[in-house]
């Protein structure tokens, strides 16, 4: 319970203001299905169905708000945070342990609910290990499921994670098979009721194939925010300053290796109880958190900035808890007591120098608007969000379609616009299927209004007048502007043209 | 076994330094396009499919995986042909991954030496198991060796497959008699069954299956070791379900099924064909001077697949009598005999048409036939060598032996008489020579074994029997330079001048189906053993004036631009109007010599004749005559045209075409065109084909109507042509091909209105379109794929995604999880598993009280540190580069033409690399530690 109140009032998302990009393609996507638009279908998503719907019945019920929006997020983190120390008491961690590793994770960013419920998963997975009760398996298959349908990243790892564990307990273990079974009964249950709904609403092909397309466009070369991972080699210092190289070690880039040698170095840990037969049943408990923040490591090799460290450290501070507290409590001889426990000091001080740098880069750096309210944004945001609803509410009807051609997707929220093609976040359409399929919306339906936005975030710096080429040309083509101010530009159909 | 390891080695060093490969692609010099200098004769032209079929392909698999695509289609023959779901394609066959990791030449000797070894190896497992002695074990290898089966269709799927039927034979013995690790062998049973799914013969593993069926039920296994023998068996086909479920979604969408399941007869062997088990050369042989199959429908691979020699046959038929209360014998005599029943067409048509059995090609029971015989005449051979011959044997073999002798020579004389063999007489020597050879050693054995006291005798016996079989097999194979590998012809050089597009062959063959694939040059033909129904019924339907080839002899532009074909390969020059005036090609007319010439008369014909075009037979030899073709008037009395022809730039089979200087012929006239030769002798003679006083003969007059072909080019023997309009994908509008690989078209369009476009590809499950990124619904008209546009600019994108194939994979890789799990979790409780694992734990606990955890912390920091700076050295001095796959998406990877591939995979190497370093640094650590 004080978990639950500690991540309420002092949770994540509500620190700073409005995400016009994160927030916002949440509220546009709720508010395009209060309109009519079915998600795959009429809206190209890269997250679950599940981690949509619940906001889309909360809009519902009380009208699309802001203040909804960060209770829905806020909640996200909560559950994720109570499902982290569920597991955390699993794994029969210490009090003080618990609680450090809760509070590191109220001070970061870290989890939200599709990392929450990636915990549930493991939780229900290492609790039917421990009875070897089959409908525990089928309910941990069941939560796979549900999981890949709030956010497929995380349901394939740990879906990956259950599967090679029973694998391998298949050699000791003579219910293994059981345990498979059960496991692809429950998973088989949630696919197949979610089937049976998506089907009767006629998205499912056009679920499957968006889950396909996102899949394959985020694991290669068409990665729309695919700025590399920053290059060790190229950022280490030529000279020999001691200075330099502090800085270096200590720069907000470096963090993605000091993150990796942590996981380098909890495998060797695995390694050696391995070798020296020293695992205990606890230790497949934490083998599972492990895997788990291993798994999610590649994101950060596929996704660019310091945001994406924060998304999936939150197995290596429960893992790291774990360790540092079997560390000290290891028996010792008296011949090696001091040694280890210099040894272990100086790790302590590596692993703290790592986390006060992290708060630093996080708690200084990157939230610059601290707040002590939730909900609502500071006023220079709310300024800019009124400007642009007037300037559109002015130039355009309820009836009339937009299209933000900037990535600021909560404008279709505020406004409460229909937006006539899949995209609400046109940096996603950088292929050059996904363009003409925008220039085919618009020839189809065409929006009354462009607004192409001065503030908005260009991913990766790569504007979306570069990415969309052939629909910034047919804007320019068919649309002429109508408002320019410091903030935005409106451009209007040139009716002739259609 | 000194000696023979030592000539296994020499066989494989010998392989590594050979300059030649166990392939027959001199049997290419048959097509007149590969041959157009010289011909010389193919040591064996049965060896066709091998080399028109399984090494295209083989080769093709090996170039898609290495280019990192999976070979799921062919897109090269018959505008695109599922390739993977063919299964004789075997890409998944253990032994073919040799030949996708090696070069091709070293590859082609040792898979097939490998697959003679492997069932050699089997066969000695097996022969020992049935506790023969180990001298007749190493016989009973040897003749395994050179098995015939083996041998005749050593270059086939078939054996890719049979190889492991003494394999499977061993493991269920082993699974009857080893309980306590009997699921050591039960695995390897899986393994087998799934191996040979993969080896590409479905009917060939219908047959060993059978006969492994068979071999349980005769040995009367108790419940619980026949229910592990066919759970293996099931489970097998579980883990080739990657393999079979795409084969079977192909057969029922094939033209093959529909054909096999209409057939009115069955496929065995004919009855008299039993006679060439005992006189092999009876008919010659196709690597012989001499050859004649005994059957149209049949031919000298099929009838000597069972061959073992006349002396093994009447070893095997003594002991299956003499030691019938022997289990072994008395299981593999009826298998034996079930076989032969199955191979010949012996009972009535009824019992052949029970399902399967029906589609079947039950000949091949005659391998199983084959291996019976070796194992009961093994069995008899051990017998004898402990027991002495009495006389009421003596005298049952003297029946049993003197009944046969006289049946088959009855059999022979009906041969030879039916095959008018007598016809060629310089033949007759080498049969009676031939039959003389086995006769005497057949008798000479009998006597050594029944009769004489010698102690060496079944030695002596052993030996009578290589005498007989190897001369048969030994240069059946042939073995070619490997120079020789498919060489770049002028046919070839001339296309790859022309844009790419579809060829298709008309008249004769000149860049067959499959060959092409070889040459990359895509051939409207597929040739495959199924064949997709759809695109076969319409391109019998669009070309049916089909020729002795099974070619299109004639086309029309209709029907090649519905088909998308861009070019023509024709024999004869296709502008012309082809006027047939003989059309039977059935019987090969009397020799044309000194003494006989070949006339046609030519009635009501008209028109201006600028070609003549006719089908000799040159007896597959060189003949150095010549042939004078000659046209006359002979309404007038007058030669209008005369020429000569030399006989060694005829091809056996293969149309002839004579070009004519403008011959006007009148429907008032009477005409007549002759063949003459000089030849005198009967060894160097042509002939034609057709019926007697009617050869085959084509008039080709000119056409004005004829304007859509264009000549490009023409070699000796061939005319290229371009079809006027023929597009792949036909559009009202502009488009640009951006990809097109074998499962994928990605294709941009400009187009003013909406419409249906169609694509020369063929239509079959598993192809999806999408329009910018968006499912569309795919069609068929015809042979093509159609596709609704909008109008527009839209980018389209057709790739091949089948169903079977992943759902094949998906129960493939959850029986290969199931079957490791229980053998994994089985062999950790029995013997060396469990004495290691003791000893482990005895080591783990000295280091755990030896060794501080401080310790380890600090040994794991510094191997990393050295591992990390090590590996950054190694990739400066490696500077390993990639380059970015093509893409047209803008994105900060592209903007900045940033090789991302090439970091993440340093990146990843680097941590397998510094982590793998790391652990082994520890280890060896840890093991010096200890040891101090």
């Amino acid at each position: 319970m004080l978990v639950f109140i500690l991540s309420l009032a002092w949770g994540v998302p509500a620190l700073d203001n409005i995400s016009m990009v994160d927030d916002g393609q949440f509220g546009a996507w709720a508010t395009h299905m209060l309109q009519g638009k079915y998600l795959y279908k009429d809206i190209y998503i890269t997250y679950g169905p599940l981690y949509v719907y619940p906001l889309y019945f909360l809009f519902k019920n009380f009208g699309p708000s802001l203040l909804l929006l960060r209770l829905y997020f806020i909640l996200g983190t909560s559950l994720g945070i109570i499902a982290a120390y569920i597991c955390m008491n699993q794994l029969r961690v210490s009090r003080k342990i618990r609680w450090l590793v809760i509070i590191l994770l109220l001070l970061f960013p870290v989890i939200s609910l599709r990392q929450g419920a990636g915990y549930v998963v493991l939780f229900l997975y290492s609790l039917a290990v421990r009875k070897e009760r089959p409908y525990l398996f089928g309910f941990t298959g069941a939560a796979i499921g549900v999981t890949f349908l709030i956010s497929p990243d995380i349901g394939i790892v740990v879906g990956l994670i259950c599967f090679l564990m029973s694998v391998f307990r298949s050699i000791q273990s003579k219910s293994a098979y059981k345990e498979l079974l059960s496991l692809g009964i429950g998973l088989l249950v949630a696919f197949g009721l979610f089937s049976t709904w998506a089907r009767a609403e006629g998205w499912l092909e056009s679920y499957i194939t968006t889950t396909v397309d996102v899949f394959s466009s985020f694991s290669g070369v068409e990665v729309p925010n695919g700025q590399n991972f920053p290059n060790v080699i190229k950022l280490a210092p030529n000279s020999m300053n001691i200075f330099e190289w502090i800085k270096f070690l200590l720069s907000k880039e470096l963090m993605v290796y000091w993150l990796l040698v942590f996981y380098v170095g909890v495998l060797y840990f695995f390694l050696k109880k391995l070798v020296l037969r020293q695992l205990s049943s606890q230790d497949m408990e934490l083998w599972l958190m492990f895997l788990y923040g291993l798994f999610l490591y590649p994101i950060l090799l596929s996704r660019s900035g310091i945001g994406h460290l924060f998304f999936v450290i939150s197995p290596a501070f429960i893992v790291g808890g774990v360790i540092v507290e079997k560390l000290w409590n290891s028996p010792h001889s008296k011949k090696n007591k001091i040694f280890d426990r210099k040894v272990f000091l100086v790790l302590m001080v590596l692993i703290l120098l790592f986390i006060v740098r992290l708060i630093t880069i996080y708690r200084i750096e990157i939230t610059k608007n601290l707040q002590l309210y939730f909900t609502q944004p500071a006023a220079s945001q709310i300024g800019y969000v009124e400007h642009v609803k007037k300037l559109i509410e002015s130039n355009s009807s309820p009836s009339d379609t937009i299209f933000v051609f900037d990535n600021e997707p909560m404008v279709y929220m505020f406004t409460s616009r229909m937006n006539p093609t899949r995209y609400d976040l046109p940096f996603l359409a950088s292929s050059r299927e996904k363009r003409l399929e925008i220039l085919s919306s618009f020839i189809s339906y065409p929006p009354t209004l462009i607004i192409k936005s001065h503030k908005a975030w260009d991913v990766d710096e790569v504007s979306n007048k570069v990415r969309l080429p052939e629909v910034w040309r047919f804007i320019e083509n068919n649309y002429y502007l109508i408002e320019k101010t410091p903030d935005v530009d409106i451009y209007k159909i040139n009716q002739k043209q259609f | 076994m000194k000696i023979i390891k030592f000539l296994i080695l020499i066989i494989f060093l010998g392989i590594f330094f050979s300059n030649s490969l166990i392939l027959p692609t001199d049997v290419l010099n048959n097509i007149p396009s590969f041959s157009e200098n010289e011909w010389i004769r193919p040591h064996n032209s049965l060896l066709a499919d091998p080399i028109y079929q399984f090494e295209p392909w083989r080769n093709f698999a090996k170039n898609e995986l290495l280019s990192g695509h999976f070979p799921l289609w062919n897109p090269y023959n018959g505008n695109g042909s599922p390739f993977f779901a063919n299964p004789q394609t075997a890409v998944l066959y253990p032994l073919n991954v040799i030949y996708y990791v090696l070069p091709i030449p070293m590859s082609l000797v040792l898979i097939p030496f490998l697959k003679l070894f492997f069932f050699s190896l089997f066969s000695f497992l097996y022969f020992r198991q049935m506790k023969i002695s180990k001298g007749l074990v190493l016989v009973g290898t040897g003749f395994s060796f050179i098995f015939p089966f083996m041998t005749v269709w050593l270059l086939w799927p078939h054996t890719n497959v049979f190889l492991f039927f003494p394999f499977i034979l061993y493991l269920t013995e082993k699974i009857q008699t080893e309980h306590e690790k009997r699921y050591r062998y039960e695995a390897l049973l899986i393994i087998s069954y799934a191996f040979s799914i993969f080896g590409g013969h479905p009917e060939t593993l219908f047959i060993m299956l059978v006969a492994h069926i068979l071999y349980i039920f005769f040995k009367k296994y108790n419940r619980e070791d026949m229910w592990v023998v066919i759970r293996s068996i099931l489970i097998g086909f579980l883990l080739g379900a990657v393999q079979l479920a795409p084969f079977m979604e192909y057969l029922l969408n094939s033209y093959a099924l529909e054909a096999r399941t209409n057939i009115s007869q069955v496929s065995s062997l004919p009855i008299q064909a039993i006679v060439l088990n005992i006189f092999p050369f009876l008919l010659g042989g196709p690597h012989l001077e001499y050859y004649r199959p005994i059957h149209m429908s049949t031919n000298f691979q099929e009838t000597l697949g069972g061959y073992v020699g006349l002396l093994m046959i009447l070893i095997a038929c003594v002991g299956a009598i003499r030691f019938r209360a022997i289990q072994s014998v008395y299981v593999w005599t009826l298998i034996g005999i079930i076989s032969f029943v199955l191979s010949y067409n012996i009972l009535p048509d009824l019992f052949y048409k029970v399902p399967v059995f029906q589609q079947n090609a039950n000949q091949r029971f005659i391998g199983i036939l084959g291996f019976s015989i070796l194992t009961i005449a093994l069995l008899t051979l051990e017998s004898f060598s402990r027991i002495e011959i009495r006389a009421n044997i003596k005298k049952l073999t003297q029946g049993v032996l003197i009944s046969l002798l006289l049946i088959l020579l009855a059999g022979c004389i009906y041969i030879i008489f039916f095959s008018k063999i007598l016809l060629l007489h310089s033949f007759l020597p080498f049969i009676f020579w031939h039959s003389i050879y086995i006769l005497i050693s057949t008798l000479c054995g009998i006597y050594i074994l029944f009769f004489s006291k010698l102690k060496s005798k079944i030695k002596i016996i052993v030996i009578l029997i290589f005498i007989q079989i190897i001369p048969v097999l030994i240069t059946y194979n042939p073995v070619v330079s490997k120079n020789d590998y498919y060489t770049e012809i002028p046919l070839v050089s001339l296309l790859n001048k022309y844009p790419i597009g579809t060829v298709m062959e008309v008249g004769n063959p000149s860049l067959p189906a499959d060959v092409n694939l070889i040459y990359k040059i895509s051939n409207a033909v597929n040739n495959d053993a199924l064949e997709v129904n759809n695109y076969k019924t319409s391109f019998d339907i669009a070309f049916s004036d089909k020729n002795i080839w099974k070619n299109p002899d004639t086309v029309t532009h209709k029907a090649l631009v519905d088909f998308g074909i861009q070019y023509v390969l024709s024999d004869y020059d296709i502008r012309l109007l082809k006027k047939n005036i003989n059309a039977d090609t059935n019987t090969v007319l009397n020799p044309i010599d000194i003494n006989h010439l070949e006339i046609i008369n030519l009635k009501n014909e008209s028109g201006i004749l600028s070609q003549i075009r006719f089908l000799p037979a040159t007896f597959n030899r060189k003949n150095n005559c010549n042939l004078m073709i000659s046209l006359t008037d002979i309404t007038e009395d007058q030669i209008l045209y005369t020429t000569m022809v030399r006989c060694e730039d005829l091809r056996n089979y293969m149309f002839h075409t004579v070009s004519i200087p403008e011959a006007v012929l009148s429907s008032n006239h009477e005409y007549v065109v002759e063949f003459k030769s000089d030849s005198k002798s009967q060894d160097n003679r042509v002939s034609l084909v057709g019926q007697p006083k009617k050869p085959y003969l084509d008039l080709l007059l000119q056409d004005e109507n004829k304007i859509n072909f264009e000549l490009l080019g023409k070699t000796k023997s061939i005319h290229l042509f371009s079809v006027a309009g023929s597009q792949f994908i036909k559009i009202n509008g502009k488009h640009a091909v951006i990809e097109n690989k074998s499962s994928k078209l990605i294709f941009d369009t400009v187009t003013e209105a909406s419409q249906d476009i169609f694509i020369a590809k063929t239509f079959y499950p598993g192809w999806n379109a999408t329009i910018d990124g968006n499912p569309v619904k795919i069609s068929t008209v015809g042979p093509r794929i159609k596709i609704h546009l909008p109008a527009g600019e839209h980018r389209i994108r057709i790739f091949y995604r089948p169903i079977s194939f992943y759902v094949g994979l998906l129960i493939s890789f959850v029986a290969l999880i199931g079957v490791s799990m229980y053998f994994i979790q089985t062999e950790s409780n029995h013997g060396l598993w469990k004495r290691i694992n003791n000893r482990w734990k005895m080591w783990a606990k000295n280091s755990t009280q030896k060794i501080s955890e401080g310790e380890h912390i600090l040994v794991f920091m510094t191997t990393t540190i050295v591992s990390v700076v090590l590996y950054r050295y190694l990739i400066v001095l490696l500077h390993i580069k990639f380059l970015s796959p093509h893409t047209d998406t803008i994105n900060w990877v592209t903007v900045h033409s940033y090789p991302k591939q090439q970091d993440v995979i340093i990146f990843g190497l680097g941590f397998i690399f510094v982590t793998v370093l790391a652990s082994i640094a520890w280890l060896v650590w840890i093991w010096i530690r200890i040891k101090k």
